[in-house]
């Protein structure tokens, strides 16, 4: 029954996931999980993964990985083996998670030409769309595939409208409509929206599974009311009675069983979302720490050279000054010497004129006999 | 008298001579053994790479690294030289060339084929920045075939051919032991 269960549901959702794909499976060939060569294509495809640096390349490498283990998977079941196409659709979806976060990352280095892979993951998701569109009104697609292709679909539009978004935000900032900054805090707010909204998604999800799990339950119970009274009616012995109950009990553990585990999963899904975030978020932190302290180191090296400068300028003045007191004293000297000169003339001149008085005055003595004059000097 | 003492340290010299033949010859023979367990043990150390389950031996070359080992129905390995890949896998005998050839093709998405001969086979991605892959086909036993796989950025080609072409001349194919 779990098998049965869990091939309606790969069958539905590789229907409806590939459904773009159905033609290209047409087209596009892979290697069958079944052929010898399978392992060795796959381990090719990581190293080709490893050995790609671009992570728009990546992107692109990983909606291709995608791609081909939708086909496999479908592969898979047409031979029967069901196990194996839930597993390659497991695949299928973290290669697709890992498109979407390598594009994101590709677009967060803004890497050369990303638009156009946008645009061809974009493209991509468009044709799944109308596929999964067209296969949700048939009938006969069973109830957890149509779950499946309306969160499908509501992912897928998220993807669209985001790449909208950020088309019609990139074309403003070109056309100089908006600043830098205006463009990337609203550029995280797209992203901060998408986040929540997938967030939300999920979380609608996982009440769907939970609804259906509880309807699936319900009508087991009735299936083994059913069975019981005809068994009671047929009047069967006790111990198989006994067989049954036991029967249903490892049933009902089974699925237990089952429950826990995937509750456990999702858990464990949302702790590693919730981690991611606060990883992302510690980054972001560290980045703009990063960012402060260079403004910081930016402005001390600015007011040191400020300082520097004054204290050049203070010197170049001091320096100046300490030149001009230097030539003023210099020009004092020179005057003093000056006036020593002028002064040494000056006694110069009285002493040739007191010699002259004295020379005439012998003459005078002479005539007046006054020795005064000579003393006097 | 003078005769036989004149003969005894010739038989003496005679004896010894033999004795001493015998004795080197028994520790050459000894040498030899442990010569050969040395050797072999050497070998294995020496070697990059051993399976003699696959018959394979890949001796150290180029500082090239082993990166993986996968055994199932196959053997996988991936050996590294910086950001140059070889994938050794092995193959059954009865898939001829011709047919793995279609089949990695088909497997590698959208490529263009650059060479494709009697036992070669090199084609690169049409990303940004293509990944050229190159493969060896190597006949081995009436068993198995092995595919050598080299893989790198197509503009890193030129400069990786050293250590391609020096890693086929260190991998060596020898008799399998026991063929899985």
């Amino acid at each position: 029954m779990m098998k049965k269960r869990i091939a309606s549901l790969v069958l539905g959702t590789t229907l409806v996931v590939s459904g773009g794909q159905v033609l290209a499976a047409e087209s596009e060939e892979v290697v069958s999980p079944d052929s010898e060569l399978y392992e060795t294509t796959r381990v090719m495809e990581e190293v080709e993964y490893e050995l790609t640096e671009s992570t728009s390349d990546k992107a692109l490498l990983q909606d291709q990985f995608a791609n081909e283990r939708l086909i496999e998977s479908e592969l898979a079941l047409e031979e029967g083996d069901v196990e194996k196409a839930e597993e390659l659709l497991e695949e299928a979806n973290e290669s697709i998670d890992q498109a979407e976060s390598d594009l994101e990352e590709a677009i967060e280095a803004e890497e050369e030409a990303v638009e156009e892979v946008e645009q061809t993951l974009s493209e991509s998701f468009e044709e799944r769309t109308t596929k999964m569109r067209t296969l949700l009104e048939r009938e006969e697609l069973p109830e957890t595939a149509k779950i499946g292709i309306s969160n499908a679909l509501k992912q897928v539009e998220n993807v669209m409208k985001r790449a909208e978004e950020r088309l019609a935000l990139e074309t403003k900032f070109a056309s100089g409509e908006m600043t830098e900054e205006e463009f990337e805090s609203e550029m995280k707010e797209i992203n901060e929206t998408f986040k929540a909204e997938a967030k939300k998604n999920k979380a609608e999800a996982k009440a769907l599974r939970k609804e259906l799990k509880n309807k699936r339950k319900a009508s087991v119970k009735s299936v083994e009311l059913d069975e019981r009274e005809e068994l009671e009616d047929a009047d069967e012995d006790e111990s198989e009675e006994l067989n049954e109950e036991l029967e249903d009990a490892a049933e009902e553990a089974e699925e237990r069983a089952e429950e826990e585990r995937e509750e456990a999963e999702e858990r464990a899904e949302e702790e590693r979302e919730e981690a991611e975030e606060r990883e992302e978020e510690a980054k972001e932190e560290a980045l703009e720490r990063e960012e402060k302290a260079r403004e910081r180191a930016e402005k001390e090296r600015e007011e040191r050279e400020e300082r520097e400068e004054e204290e050049r300028e203070e010197a170049e003045e001091r320096a100046e000054e300490a030149r001009e007191e230097a030539l003023e004293f210099e020009e004092d000297d020179d005057e003093d010497d000056e006036d020593d000169e002028d002064d040494e003339d000056d006694e110069r001149d009285e002493d040739d004129e007191d010699e002259d008085e004295e020379e005439k005055k012998p003459r005078d003595k002479g005539n007046n006999g006054n020795g005064k004059g000579k003393g006097n000097r | 008298m003078s005769l036989k003492k004149r003969f005894i340290p010739v038989i003496f010299s005679a004896v010894t001579i033999a004795l001493a033949g015998c004795s080197n010859e028994t520790l050459a023979d000894t040498t030899g053994e442990e010569q050969s367990v040395q050797t072999a043990a050497q070998e294995e150390s020496d070697s990059l790479y051993r399976n003699d389950d696959w018959g394979l031996d890949i001796s150290p070359n180029m500082d090239w690294e082993l990166e993986s080992e996968k055994e199932s129905e196959n053997l996988h390995i991936v050996l590294k030289h910086n950001k140059l890949k070889a994938i050794l896998s092995t193959v059954s005998s009865s898939q001829s060339f011709e047919d793995i050839k279609k089949e990695l093709i088909k497997g590698s998405g959208d490529v263009s084929v650059l060479t494709d001969s009697e036992d070669y086979l090199s084609y690169q991605s049409k990303l940004k920045k293509a990944i050229r892959t190159d493969v060896y086909f190597k006949e081995h036993s009436d068993e198995r075939n092995i595919l050598m796989i080299f893989m790198s950025s197509a503009e890193n080609y030129d400069a990786n051919q050293e250590k391609v072409e020096s890693l086929l001349d260190h991998t060596k194919l020898n008799e399998v032991g026991d063929v899985k």
